[in-house]
């Protein structure tokens, strides 16, 4: 690539107390030794008109295709640096350094010294990108399901110009919202029950020019990436799609109440489920004395540990039903705890204030058979007492379970369906990104995601759409969704030296690879979100993107000038994950927290994506200790890419044993995890570290 | 909820807050609650108390309406979508999923 000499430049900021406590003029000193005739400037604030327009001559008159502008933290003033021509590297002297360490001090120097040069480094091995944009981008949207999610999806899509097939296994639509008999009140004010609208909703969705719907048929396949998905389904016609993205609402289904014996579900048809009540109440006459459980088997480690936040609510409507259809009705709710979230409150004081409903705080001790009746021994739990109550029909209130996403037949190497969390629903990264899965174009909407009431599948079904419409948008100018969202870069893979060995292709958390027979992987870059973990998952070192790969880092690593071991200046290299630990380190440099001047950083997509030759690389050239830090791993894992953490903690054991063959203490490598609050954490870890590595003494590798 | 529980140092009560008071010659606050299950009355003492209040809407724009509790409603003027907590009570992640809807509520054609 020699041909391709690259033209740089460097502005440097003086403002911020960067000009007090750095050496400015070194710095350009510094630029010129490292590059050629490199242009640089420099300004007392950078980030001002004046400072701007200088820095757009400067590019002008140098002709530079590789900006690097040190100054502030590059996850601040992003607007005003970002430039149409050159590749920006923003230089963090502000936050990385003058806020953190001794002004003027030698060490501090040395720092801002070793942060130009990785940064120029950095510009020198990096390559021009071309976005990937697969052959044809397809603009239509596949809805599996025609529940209320389903069915709004599918209208919103339509609404917003999209063309949209609903593909729904039943020969009819509407789901379980098309089995309601009423809703609750939702105005303010009124008092009665309201009939349901979802068959004015189907209506719309079927007369709706851009809906396509296809009943009776399930899903036989879906391959291919976003932007291009290929669908075929399995009907009497075997239609065959080919859309750009996905929205899956299959729904849910009530927990299996076979399991529920001790609370007398199968003693006798008179105790039911609150689908089973719910189909009956319009069918037959009800009752005069109706008990409800709530919480039947849910909030219960035996069945279901969580809420699903529906059940209170449908529960206290249909004891609304019992009265409405049965005025000589009494009915019976035993609960745990009432959950009537928001305006709902309002419904449950309506509900309340029936003299003939009564509500009891209680655990359910017994129910059994007495005559014609049903017994309910209750223990009430306010009172403290055992009370019996009998009763004609029991309506166990029970939870609900997610449809399996297997349906959805994905041709994909890590599985058919979507990967799930504990209690089976699909996994997102539920705080920050609660509309995500982890098959990058396929969102998942309503229940299938996450227990939920009527109104909250409706917005979740929005939400859902929006998000595919925005996939294809990104698919059709080459960028990544969240959280990388607008990155033009993808991984490149240098296929003549690859070994089989299969790695990237199970440990991609989003699996954008595939592969043939023989392991070769097939990239799929449109479902790639560009974290880099096939990086480091890749022994041969053939995957890289255009601006972060093997040599860049590499080049980086090296770029620095290592002090000899008698000079007592350890050098310590940080890795660190762009996504929570570096904005913490940031919000360090925010409060002046003082860091080590020791210390090298090189920020990375994912802690996942670290590559053991850089690990190598460093160690040979003389650094004492390597200290990666990343999001949180395990259960509540904080990794913006799932499990990039737990694979750098894995592949830990591995980098242990190659520090052995090298002879090196097992405490030059260290991983820690913080959150993004956690900024007196990551000072303190990184300082102990420094302290620690001090006590050990220098890299033996250092004078070689 | 289930971690809060099982976590020793936090202790769960069913009950009222009836009264927060300075106790006599001390810094520490006491409470005086009512425990409902154990059917108690009790004066706990505390360095800090929080009050764990409800959110009321904000509400800028005049053309809008809003139910009795002062939240925007949806769907009345096309073209303006309230979007997340002015529109009901809702955390975090239900903020960021009803912006996203509101989102796609402005594209339509």
């Amino acid at each position: 690539m020699e041909g391709l000499k690259k033209n740089m430049a460097l502005a440097v900021c003086t403002g911020c107390s960067i000009g007090e406590c750095i050496d400015v003029d070194h710095l350009i000193t510094v630029a010129g030794e490292e590059v050629d005739g490199i242009a640089c400037m420099k300004h007392p604030a950078l980030c001002s008109e004046e400072g701007l327009g200088s820095l757009h001559h400067l590019v002008r008159d140098s002709g530079a295709d590789r900006l690097a502008i040190a100054a502030c933290s590059p996850r601040v003033k992003s607007e005003q640096f970002r430039m149409d021509g050159p590749y920006v590297e923003r230089i963090n002297l502000r936050e990385q350094v003058a806020w953190v360490m001794d002004p003027d001090a030698e060490d501090t120097l040395m720092c801002a010294d070793d942060q130009v040069r990785m940064g120029l480094a950095k510009l020198g091995a990096i390559s021009d990108n071309v976005p990937y944009i697969p052959g044809q981008v397809f603009s239509d949207i596949l809805v599996v399901g025609g529940g209320l999610a389903g069915l709004t999806a599918a209208l919103e899509g339509a609404s917003a110009g999209y063309r949209v097939h609903l593909v729904e296994k039943k020969g009819s639509l509407g789901g379980y919202a098309g089995r309601i008999y009423k809703l609750m009140p939702t105005i303010d004010g009124q008092e009665e029950l309201i009939e349901p609208d979802t068959s004015a909703l189907m209506e719309q969705v079927v007369s709706h020019p851009e809906v396509k719907v296809y009943l009776g048929s399930t899903i036989d396949s879906i391959s291919g990436e976003p932007g291009n998905f290929s669908v075929r389904l399995e009907n009497e016609k075997g239609t065959e799609l080919t859309v750009g993205s996905v929205v899956v609402s299959t729904g849910w289904k009530p927990y299996d109440a076979t399991r529920l014996g001790h609370l007398g579900y199968g003693l006798s048809p008179q105790i039911k489920t609150l689908e089973e009540f719910e189909k009956q109440v319009q069918e037959e006459a009800v009752p005069d004395r109706v008990l409800f459980v709530l919480c039947a088997g849910s909030r219960d480690q035996a069945h279901l540990p969580y809420c699903s936040s529906y059940c209170c609510t449908a529960a206290l409507k249909q004891a609304l039903y019992v009265r409405e259809k049965n005025p000589e009705s009494q009915v019976f709710i035993v609960y745990r705890d009432i959950r009537t979230t928001g305006f709902q409150e309002e419904f449950y004081k309506m509900v309340q204030s029936d003299d003939a409903i009564f509500m009891t705080r209680g655990i359910i001790d017994s129910v059994s058979l007495a005559d014609t009746q049903v017994r309910v021994k209750v223990k009430d739990s306010l009172l403290d007492d055992m009370i019996s109550l009998d009763t004609d029909m029991v309506v166990l209130a029970t939870g609900m379970v997610p449809s399996s996403t297997e349906d959805l037949q994905l041709q994909y190497r890590l599985g058919k369906g979507l990967p799930e969390i504990e209690y089976s629903f699909s996994d997102s990264h539920f705080i920050c990104f609660p509309y995500e899965t982890r098959r990058t174009g396929i969102y998942a909407a309503g229940t299938v995601r996450a227990p939920m009431d009527l109104e909250s599948r409706r917005e979740d079904a929005e939400r859902a759409m929006r998000k595919a419409i925005q996939c294809i948008e990104c698919v059709k100018r080459g960028e990544a969704v969240h959280p990388r969202a607008g990155d033009l870069t993808f991984p490149d893979l240098y296929m003549d030296r690859c070994t089989d060995c299969k790695r990237c292709t199970e440990e991609c958390p989003f699996g954008a690879y595939d592969e043939t027979e023989k392991g070769t992987p097939l990239p799929n870059p449109s479902r790639c979100r560009r974290c880099g973990i096939c990086i480091g998952s890749c022994p041969e070192r053939v995957i890289g993107f255009s601006d972060f790969s093997i040599n860049s880092v590499s080049a980086m690593i090296k770029s620095i000038h290592v002090p000899d071991e008698f000079e007592e200046k350890p050098r310590i290299l940080m890795f660190v994950c762009e996504n929570d630990a570096y904005p913490a380190l940031d919000a360090a440099g925010v409060n002046r927290l003082k860091i080590s001047p020791y210390v090298r950083i090189i920020p990375v997509r994912c802690l996942g994506s670290v590559n053991k030759v850089w690990i190598s690389d460093a160690l040979s050239h003389g650094y004492d200790g390597i200290l990666q830090i990343g999001c949180k791993p395990g259960d509540d894992y904080q990794c913006h890419f799932i499990h990039g953490s737990e694979l750098t903690e894995q592949r830990g054991e591995n980098l242990q044993e190659t520090l052995e063959t090298m002879m090196l203490e097992p405490e030059r490598i260290r991983t820690s995890f913080v959150e993004i609050t956690d900024y007196r954490g990551i000072q303190e870890t990184i300082n102990e570290y420094v302290e620690e590595l001090e006590l050990i003494g220098p890299n033996p590798f250092k004078s070689l | 909820m289930n971690k809060a529980e099982q976590t020793d140092s936090i202790t769960l009560t069913k009950g009222k807050a009836g009264r927060i008071k300075r106790e006599a010659n001390g810094n520490a606050l006491i409470l005086e609650v009512e425990d409902i299950m154990a059917g108690t009355r009790r004066m706990d003492p505390f360095d800090m108390v929080v009050l764990a209040t409800g959110l009321v809407p904000n509400r800028i724009i005049p053309v809008l309406s809003t139910n009795d509790n002062g939240f925007y409603q949806a769907g009345q003027i096309p073209g303006i979508y309230p979007a997340a907590s002015c529109k009901r009570p809702m955390d975090v992640a239900s903020s960021v999923k009803d912006a996203t809807a509101a989102a796609l509520k402005a594209m339509h054609q």
